[in-house]
């Protein structure tokens, strides 16, 4: 299983919340982790970020893939939690949707379709689009950039 | 996780290999076999006694916990040019993603990868164990739903198959 994904632009993120409501941050540690839109550093990166401009993030969770329901089950969120920011792939946020009902869940990436990963070319290698990303297959998501350094969700 | 559908029986496989060919039967043990049991341990060794039974010469049979992990791929490659048994094999069934098969069509260019399977989109894994589609590729017509698909009638409406073999 290998989702290929990029981030959703950090201000259009933070657009959809407000200063007053409790945030839970849901990152996926498989598909979304290879990409750098999911993981334990990219989720790091998002609490740092959310809390420095003042949201209120009041906890984050990693699971391990985000579309199996079993293993999102098992995310505690605390009483209280209004939104659930899931950085995970299109069917993370499908079984978000399923197991956290009365809940906003918000997407912190965009799903580009499905691939396979390549450490060679530091990241997800689209094969099969979604529509509107076509011109994306056989690139790396997050890659390589041009003067050969990775790529990461901070340059985005 | 990823929905995969078989696009052949196995009458159709059969007749796409030739008697004498030497055949790798390779599985994905993820999402391959999430999708109803197209791939997964049971299924691979069930096709290759299948296969065997019918005079058909099986010379591999590769588990991989995910083959859509280039690296993982090309290891098992490695494996089998050290063990002197890479050009013991002409032709690979893949039980596995279409983007797995992708992956393996370019590490393996010199053997025939039997063209099997079709990603009909994204899934969730549900609490008995099995992918539901919940977003379809375009090219199936279907729509997108938090619930999902079950992947048999998915199957039926685009005239392939769920499951093994």
């Amino acid at each position: 299983m290998v989702s290929v994904s990029r981030p959703v632009p950090y201000d259009r993120i933070v657009k959809e919340l407000n200063g007053s409501e409790q945030v839970a941050i849901v990152a996926c540690n498989s598909c979304a982790n290879y990409c750098q839109t999911g993981g334990r550093r990219a989720m790091s990166s998002m609490r740092t970020s959310l809390i420095s401009d003042g949201f209120n993030v009041v906890s984050s969770h990693i699971v391990t893939k985000a579309c199996i329901l079993s293993d999102l089950r098992g995310v505690d969120l605390p009483d209280g939690v209004d939104t659930v920011l899931m950085m995970a792939c299109v069917s993370g946020c499908r079984a978000a949707r399923r197991l956290f009902q009365g809940k906003k869940v918000l997407s912190t990436n965009v799903t580009l379709g499905i691939g396979y990963y390549d450490s060679s070319r530091k990241g997800s290698v689209l094969v099969s689009p979604y529509p509107g990303y076509q011109d994306e297959v056989g690139k790396a998501f997050p890659g390589i950039r041009e003067d050969g350094s990775p790529a990461s969700r901070c340059d985005r | 996780m990823i929905a995969s559908l078989r696009t052949m029986t196995y009458d159709e496989l059969k007749g796409l290999i030739e008697k004498g060919a030497r055949i790798a039967v390779w599985s994905c043990n993820t999402c391959a076999k999430a999708s109803h049991g197209f791939g997964g341990e049971e299924s691979m060794k069930e096709l290759a006694s299948r296969l065997r039974s019918d005079g058909f010469d099986v010379r591999k049979e590769e588990l991989m916990p995910a083959s859509c992990y280039y690296d993982g791929i090309r290891v098992r490659k490695e494996k089998w040019v050290a063990d002197g048994e890479y050009d013991e094999i002409d032709v690979i069934i893949p039980l596995a993603c279409q983007e797995a098969r992708a992956a393996m069509t370019e590490l393996f260019p010199d053997k025939k990868i039997v063209d099997d399977s079709r990603t009909a989109g994204l899934g969730v894994l549900n609490d008995s164990g099995v992918c539901v589609l919940t977003d379809p590729f375009e090219w199936t017509g279907l729509d997108p739903s938090d619930e999902g698909l079950d992947l048999k009638s998915v199957a039926r409406k685009l005239g392939l198959f769920a499951g093994p073999f």
